[in-house]
């Protein structure tokens, strides 16, 4: 990366006691493996390019010099000699289980994992640089949470067996700090995320002692009678919107689109030569912002899309008001928990013929993808991209979620 | 060091990774695609494209999508964006901007800050490698870094003209962590000032290939000199008249420049051959693009007027109030707005693909019902640049930011002021002259004349209906701010014009109402504040 100091250690260590194996539990035959670990270690993550850490010049645009174009040598980064390695501290302690020849069988872990460094392209004052942001190790960031993993096989005969597997994980981050030695923000959050035209305004807020995540923008709370919203502002009082002034101080965290739980379960099924499968899923606790609503849901906004439900009463009371233009607030921002009924494979193993000596091995099948959707959420899948800084935006242009019918054929030869 | 690297070494020797380990070591790496800067040792050659990116910034900086052009003009009473069929509302940005209700997050104001200070810190940097030797300059050193600062002081004063109190930045080695105070707006006005005299004896009397688009000529310097002292009373509360009068003296005592025959030729296509040129953005379809004009005024149907490469998305359009102060035979008037029936290049009819004048003769009529809702058929459309047949989405057209008319037109705004109207009136009559052709005597006008009011009538119009009556006649040398809309109109200025004659937080128009008088100065970016807590907002915002 170009900078003064390239190079990262991560050391990592783990113990672990087999539990099963201690005199106190040589009696509890049921036990096939009980083993409690724990471990600490640091992870690295290199920034994404290559020599940011000094000046480098790249042909950017043309310049007329007596009569003809030439390419001209442009600064392309704010170099930073600084840069280093983003740094992951994590301790865990886990236990992993297996009773009764495996029939029960698990996971367990508790994580607190630190992130040190973290790279961001983060806003400098311009002057004196050349851009806006440098890539830069500012802040750091806590995650901590419970995972657990269950196995088991509740049914198990010659002609059924069923296997099913349970996963739970709940995770909680708070971001600790926005500054180094260099870099110092007057105020401790930065805003990320974007709208997009005509709305033109960022989506997300992160601060200091927050979690990543938080939805940030106007609160309605109510409709006037001519349609147009009412407001909450920050000192819990409602303000009609001829009277809001809708002002960057009037904005206040709206939700997390970071889900406080995910859940799944999985089974497999298979009675004689018959198989089914199926798998479930789901996330609690976090709320969605509807590009789609926000963008198509206005009644006065004729040369766009507009969608059914624009018509639809605000509040349960009247049609939004034609003269209200687009607008980032609460009223788009929805819950998005949801629990997914995603793959059901059905399939049966043919009988085929003794002496058959072309065709070993015959399955039929038929499966869908995306199968049933459990959610409150008013947009067409509430499992939105969850990555990054602004979680829980749902695009506008986004390609819908299609839901999958195979039906197939398994052949061996 | 030696020690422990001995100790890694022996203990992956004895796991047999010591394969892995020697590719550890090499971790140099290769830049193909960009240029380390300290790897690069730039001969005299290489200047050129070392300077390029401190002058390719004025594109953006004047005719981006909030730039110079678009905050002067919008801002103004002559142009506006109102709500289209085909968009343009935009979450009200250009609502905002028209009725001076902008906040310090509006990207139309905010962003001629960043881009200001990019062309501003590249110059920096090239007066630093110049300066320390990284960059060798065998010859004409000294003109090279006369030319950078007055070409950093252009961008100056664009920040002097937008927020008045700004930083002054003018090292590029800065210490880390290095946080500009603000200066006052008196003293960025110094500032420019002294970075022009003081370079001026190093420039160029020459006009040709070499000192196009560039500020390595002395006539350059002496328009943003002139520019400057014409606005100092605005800056600074001090008029500086005798002094802006002998900066335009010296550039029409050089009698390189003259005055075209057409005002449309100035801006053709192909029009950096024009001796009325002083000092020109270039941009080119190709090469330096983001001039996209045609685009942002003209209707789709527009787009088989001129067989532009793809359909427009126009919306800007002129204010009807101040197409009626023209005079119906002054030739600006047709050929600067695109009015009437719109036909093919071929000469068919075009019609119109909206709402209720879908199917219907596309027919720009001098009439917008209001900023929040219009038909496409509303408002004159923006001409003054020429549309080439078979157009781009940009325009090659370079944009002429400092033109001789305006030198005659500075001197004659000083001579009025300062008590010799009738010589004001000789060369407002001059420029007149090549826009009233048909009917010569109308080309002339007295000092009587200047010293009047504004032609403009004032107030609030909505679908065509006076909401409320101003006159504009109580507006001093109002004859001759009408004369500088005339002949800059679309030119990116109208806003400075209008604050120098005490217009631009007085007045009504269209949508817009006075919204205080901090308004003369748009408010430093909030997140520029949020970065360097030593700048502090400007009054009011």
């Amino acid at each position: 990366m170009g900078a003064n100091e390239p190079w990262g250690t991560f050391p990592s260590v783990s113990v672990g006691w087999r539990l099963n194996r201690e005199s106190f539990l040589k009696g509890a035959t049921f036990i096939d493996d009980l083993k409690l670990r724990a471990g600490y270690g640091v992870t690295g993550t290199a920034p994404d390019d290559l020599f940011l850490g000094v000046a480098r010049l790249g042909y950017s645009g043309y310049f007329l010099v007596n009569g003809s174009w030439v390419p001209s040598l442009t600064p392309i980064s704010n170099p930073n000699p600084y840069l280093r390695w983003e740094e992951k501290h994590e301790t865990n302690i886990g236990l992993d289980f297996s009773f009764y020849s495996g029939r029960v069988s698990g996971t367990i872990d508790l994580y607190n994992r630190q992130t040190n460094g973290l790279l961001y392209d983060y806003p400098v004052p311009s002057p004196p640089n050349l851009f806006g942001t440098t890539r830069a190790n500012v802040g750091s960031m806590q995650n901590r949470g419970l995972e657990v993993l269950l196995n088991l096989v509740p049914v198990q005969t010659r002609s059924f067996v069923w296997n099913s597997s349970v996963n739970f994980s709940t995770n909680s981050n708070k971001l600790l700090s926005l500054t180094n030695d260099l870099y110092t923000l007057t105020n401790d959050y930065f805003n990320a995320g974007y709208t997009g035209d005509p709305i033109q305004t960022y989506t997300h807020r992160i601060k200091v002692g927050q979690p990543i995540g938080n939805f940030y923008g106007f609160k309605v709370v109510d409709v006037t009678d001519d349609g147009k919203w009412i407001y909450q502002n920050n000192e819990g009082q409602l303000v009609p919107y001829d009277k809001f002034t809708h002002s960057d101080e009037d904005k206040m965290i709206l939700g997390n689109g970071l889900p406080k739980y995910y859940a799944g379960w999985n089974n497999n099924l298979r009675y004689k030569n018959l198989d089914l499968a199926v798998t479930m899923r789901g996330a609690f606790g976090y709320q969605i912002l509807n590009f789609q609503r926000m963008y198509y849901e206005n009644p006065g906004i004729t040369q766009y899309n507009q969608l059914k439900s624009a018509q639809d009463n605000v509040y349960g009371k009247v049609r939004l008001n034609k003269n209200v233009p687009l607008e980032y607030n609460s009223y788009y921002i929805e819950n998005g928990d949801f629990w997914k009924i995603d793959n059901i494979t059905l399939g049966y193993n043919l009988q085929l013929p003794k002496g058959s000596r072309l065709v070993k091995n015959m399955r039929v099948y038929v499966s869908t993808l995306n199968s049933f959707q459990f959610s409150g959420y008013k947009g067409i899948d509430p499992e939105v991209n969850r990555l990054g800084l602004t979680p829980g935006n749902d695009d506008r242009d986004k390609y819908p979620s299609v839901r999958t019918y195979t039906f197939g054929l398994n052949l061996n030869f | 060091m030696n020690l422990l690297n001995r100790i890694v070494r022996t203990g992956l020797c004895l796991t047999g990774l010591t394969v892995a380990f020697g590719g550890c070591t090499k971790l140099d790496d290769e830049n193909y695609t960009q240029l380390i800067s300290s790897q690069f040792n730039p001969t005299s050659q290489d200047l050129v494209a070392l300077v390029g990116p401190a002058y390719g910034t004025w594109r953006t900086l004047m005719m981006g999508g909030s730039g110079v052009f678009r905050s002067n003009e919008i801002s103004s009473d002559q142009t506006v964006i109102p709500a289209r069929p085909n968009g343009w509302v935009d979450g009200g940005v250009y609502k905002r901007i028209h009725e001076h209700k902008w906040t310090a997050q509006e990207s139309t104001s905010n962003d001629n800050w960043g881009v200001a200070y990019q062309g501003i810190t590249n110059c920096n940097r090239i007066i630093y490698q110049i300066e320390s030797g990284q960059i060798p300059v065998t010859q004409g050193k000294e003109n090279i870094l006369a030319e950078i600062r007055v070409l950093r002081a252009s961008y100056y004063f664009v920040l002097l003209d937008a927020f008045g109190n700004v930083p002054i930045v003018t090292k590029f080695d800065v210490p880390e962590g290095f946080l500009p105070e603000q200066s006052t707006r008196q003293q960025v006005y110094d500032f420019v000032i002294k970075e022009i005299t003081e370079s001026l004896p190093l420039l160029t009397d020459a006009v040709d290939k070499t000192t196009y688009g560039r500020f390595n000529n002395k006539w350059a310097a002496y328009h943003l000199l002139a520019k400057t002292y014409l606005n100092a009373q605005v800056y600074t509360g001090q008029p500086q008249w005798e002094k802006c009068l002998a900066a335009c003296e010296a550039i029409i005592a050089s009698g390189k420049f003259q005055l075209e025959a057409n005002q449309r030729d100035l801006f053709k296509t192909t029009n950096e051959s024009s001796k009325e040129i002083i000092f020109a953005i270039p941009f080119d379809e190709i090469y330096a693009t983001g001039f996209t004009l045609v685009m942002e005024t003209l209707q789709p149907a527009n787009q088989k007027t001129y067989n532009v490469e793809s359909a427009c998305w126009g919306g800007t359009c002129a204010i009807p109030q101040f197409i009626d102060t023209y005079d119906p035979e002054d030739t600006r008037l047709k050929e600067n707005w695109i009015q009437g029936q719109q036909y093919t290049a071929s000469g068919e009819v075009l019609l119109g693909s909206f709402r209720a004048f879908n199917g219907k003769p596309l027919t720009y009529i001098n009439a917008v019902p209001s900023i929040d809702s219009s038909e496409e058929i509303h408002g004159y459309r923006l001409g003054k640049y020429e549309f080439k047949q078979g157009i781009r989405v940009n325009m090659s057209n370079d944009v002429p930011l400092y033109r001789y008319t305006d030198v005659l037109m500075m001197k004659a705004e000083v001579l009025l002021r300062t008590g010799q109207a009738a010589e004001a009136a000789t060369i407002v009559t001059q420029v007149r002259q090549r826009s009233f052709k048909t009917n010569p005597a109308k080309a002339t006008v007295t000092g009587d004349d200047l010293q009047k009011g504004s032609l403009y009538k004032y107030g609030l119009r909505r679908n065509g209906q006076v909401v409320s009556s101003e006159t504009g006649s109580d507006i001093q040398f109002g004859r001759f701010l009408d004369e500088l809309g005339w002949e800059f109109a679309q030119e990116g200025r109208r806003r400075q014009d209008l604050i120098r004659f005490g217009v631009y937080t007085k007045k009504s128009w269209f949508s817009h109402s006075p919204n205080g008088d901090n308004r003369n100065v748009f408010p430093i970016p909030q997140n520029e504040l949020n970065k360097n807590p030593k700048l502090k907002q400007n009054p009011g915002y």
